[in-house]
């Protein structure tokens, strides 16, 4: 299966602002986390990805298709924009119905499809009722259901889980992943890390318009090897084992946390985690638990972000 | 690039491009309906030209019933000789006086106010709440041009317009056909519905111009009505200051609002107590406001993801 998205070189600049510059990646199926801070590109990515915006350098390739102006891809991609987007004065089936019909529906087409969709995000009950009665979940709910009610092989969420209650980020974090089961690739944006962290593992860093990292968590992370990792040790006797860690190489620095704790850097994680069972058992020190607390996505991100300036 | 969490259930898609036909008309048709859901404005602006057209019509009635010898219920019934040249001399003043291409211009006049608040209300929010609420971004993911999009929200404002310029007058019209003896209006005074479209057409295109116009540029419904009053007052004031300074009157005709009133009166062949001001500059000043508004509306459209 060759890359559902494909971008080389990919720019985009408003006059003298860079909206985007010099992106080159591959998306594959699945769902990808989009990451990165406020004003980092992603909106635009998405935009371009959806062919709202043209390049100004570089090209984009979805599904095989430039999509700028592609009105036949359309048909292929959904897109569930950051913005509310709704009109108070109609209710989310009209809503929904409208949208396909300007995908090329045919009005009893669209009702159905409609209707289906908004049942599949749980709005069953709530579809007859006006959109400024809705909640913000309710809302976005309903922004999801057009994005998907055409079935489309590709779908692009702006930040989906902006302004929802914990109950809704699960929802909608559920929702994602049966869409993903049935088939659906998704690319989905957000600047919440953990949010991100919940839905997959796959992820594109942007900051600044630049394309910062992209992989696995795990892979991003491991390609830090020159940052040192953290690693946090609860221990029995924490003082006789940092004497101890101190002698492998690639540790930088081993501190005291508390009366059972111990806060290492190293710089050659792999070596700590072979030695360390050998010199946990000579020095007696009773080891009861062992994390790394910057292998998670917010670490990487903080990482990337101050090494990129 | 290493899958970890991906599913790697790919689901080919399988389904027909469909690009649908007047897509244009499916999006006007939505935002026609949506804007007549506030129903309360609607009927205020609509009743006033409600019962304009009804007396308007009512008027155009009693001259040609008076005119076939008739008496209208409603001035009161006549008997014997007395009321035969009481009719007659009625429907000779009444032909003398009520003409339907003066009371056509007349109507305009009165009207058009109405008309321009009807299109200006429900018109004024088309592009600048799609903007604030991006909902464009929604339409132009599907198969929606720049210029359907245009085409949808012209559409949408001029529907609005032509309920409030054109059909109270072709209403008219229709009375005064059937009202007129052996159908003598569609005969002699035909052109009137002609004029009477041509006039309509021209109102509405002018003021949906400009209230789209003021709808690309504002932020929001509310500042797109402000700008809207804003500029036909400012340039109301503005012609009439320089006509008075200069001592020209066709400077008058910088108000698009004055230049569609003269282009009016001699489209319906008033000539006099025509507008004082020059029909040429007028016809110049009503196509330059129009084409002004689509250069900025177009710029404004293009422009449309960017801003979101």
């Amino acid at each position: 299966m060759s890359a559902l998205v494909e971008a080389r070189s990919l720019g985009r600049f408003y006059g003298d602002v860079v909206g985007l510059s010099d992106v080159t990646l591959e998306l594959e199926p699945g769902i990808v986390g989009l990451l990165g801070p406020n004003g980092a590109g992603k909106s635009t990515f998405l935009k371009l990805l959806v062919g709202e915006l043209a390049p100004s350098r570089g090209t984009i390739r979805v599904l095989g298709h430039e999509p700028f102006t592609n009105r036949r891809l359309f048909a292929r991609l959904g897109f569930c924009p950051q913005q509310d987007a709704l009109y108070d004065t109609m209710t989310g089936l009209e809503f929904v119905t409208f949208l396909l019909q300007l995908g090329g529906f045919s009005a009893r087409d669209a009702r159905a499809r409609a209707q289906k969709s908004l049942e599949r995000v749980d709005m069953g009950d709530a579809m007859r009722r006006k959109t400024r009665g809705y909640s913000k979940g309710m809302r976005q709910r309903t922004k999801i259901a057009q994005a998907i009610a055409h079935e489309p092989e590709l779908v692009v969420l702006d930040e989906p889980m902006g302004g929802l209650d914990p109950v809704g980020r699960r929802d909608v974090g559920a929702l994602l992943h049966e869409l993903s089961r049935a088939g659906t690739s998704i690319v989905v944006s957000s600047h919440v890390l953990h949010e991100v962290e919940m839905l997959t593992q796959e992820i594109v860093l942007l900051h600044r318009g630049r394309l910062l990292a992209q992989g696995s968590i795990s892979d991003v992370r491991a390609l830090l090897s020159s940052h040192p990792r953290k690693v946090a040790i609860h221990a029995r006797d924490p003082r006789r084992l940092a004497r101890e860690l101190i002698d492998i190489g690639g540790v930088t620095s081993v501190r005291l946390d508390g009366d059972d704790g111990l806060l290492l850097e190293t710089t050659d994680l792999e070596r700590l985690q072979s030695e360390l069972p050998r010199i946990a058992s000579v020095a007696r020190a009773g080891i009861r638990s062992l994390d790394t607390p910057d292998a998670g996505l917010e670490a990487v991100f903080d990482y990337l972000v101050e090494t990129s300036g | 690039m290493k899958a970890v969490a991906n599913v790697e259930i790919y689901r080919p898609w399988r389904g027909t491009a469909r690009l649908g036909r007047l897509r244009w008309w499916q999006l006007a048709r939505a935002n026609i309906k949506t804007a007549g859901k506030r129903k309360l404005p609607l009927f205020l602006l609509l009743a006033p030209l409600g019962i304009a057209t009804v007396i308007f019509a009512f008027v155009v009635y009693t001259r040609f019933a008076l005119e076939a010898g008739e008496t209208p219920a409603a001035l009161g019934s006549a008997h014997g000789a007395t009321s035969a040249l009481r009719t007659t001399l009625m429907a000779g003043a009444a032909h003398q006086m009520i003409q339907v291409r003066g009371m056509m211009i007349a109507f305009n006049i009165a009207t058009n106010i109405f008309s321009l608040l009807l299109m200006a209300w429900f018109g004024s929010g088309l592009i600048a709440e799609d903007r604030r609420l991006g909902a464009h971004l929604l339409y132009f993911a599907r198969p929606i041009t720049k210029l359907d999009y245009l085409l949808a929200k012209l559409c949408t404002v001029t529907f609005y317009g032509a309920l409030g310029a054109l059909l109270p007058g072709l209403l008219i019209c229709l009375v005064a056909t059937f009202a007129s003896p052996e159908w003598s209006f569609l005969t002699d005074e035909s052109d009137v519905i002609f004029r009477t479209i041509a006039f309509g057409c021209l109102w509405t295109l002018l003021i949906s111009s400009l209230v789209l116009c003021a709808s690309s540029l504002a932020s929001r419904r509310t500042f797109a009505l402000i700008g809207v009053f804003a500029w036909i007052l400012m340039t109301g004031a503005l012609s009439g200051i320089l006509a008075q300074a200069h001592g020209n009157q066709d400077l008058r005709a910088i108000s698009p609002l004055f230049a569609s009133t003269r282009i009016g009166a001699s489209l319906f062949g008033i000539e006099d107590g025509a507008p004082p001001w020059s029909l040429s500059w007028s016809w110049i000043s009503v196509c330059a406001t129009i084409a002004i508004c689509w250069i900025v509306i177009a710029w404004r459209v293009r422009k449309l993801e960017v801003v979101a």
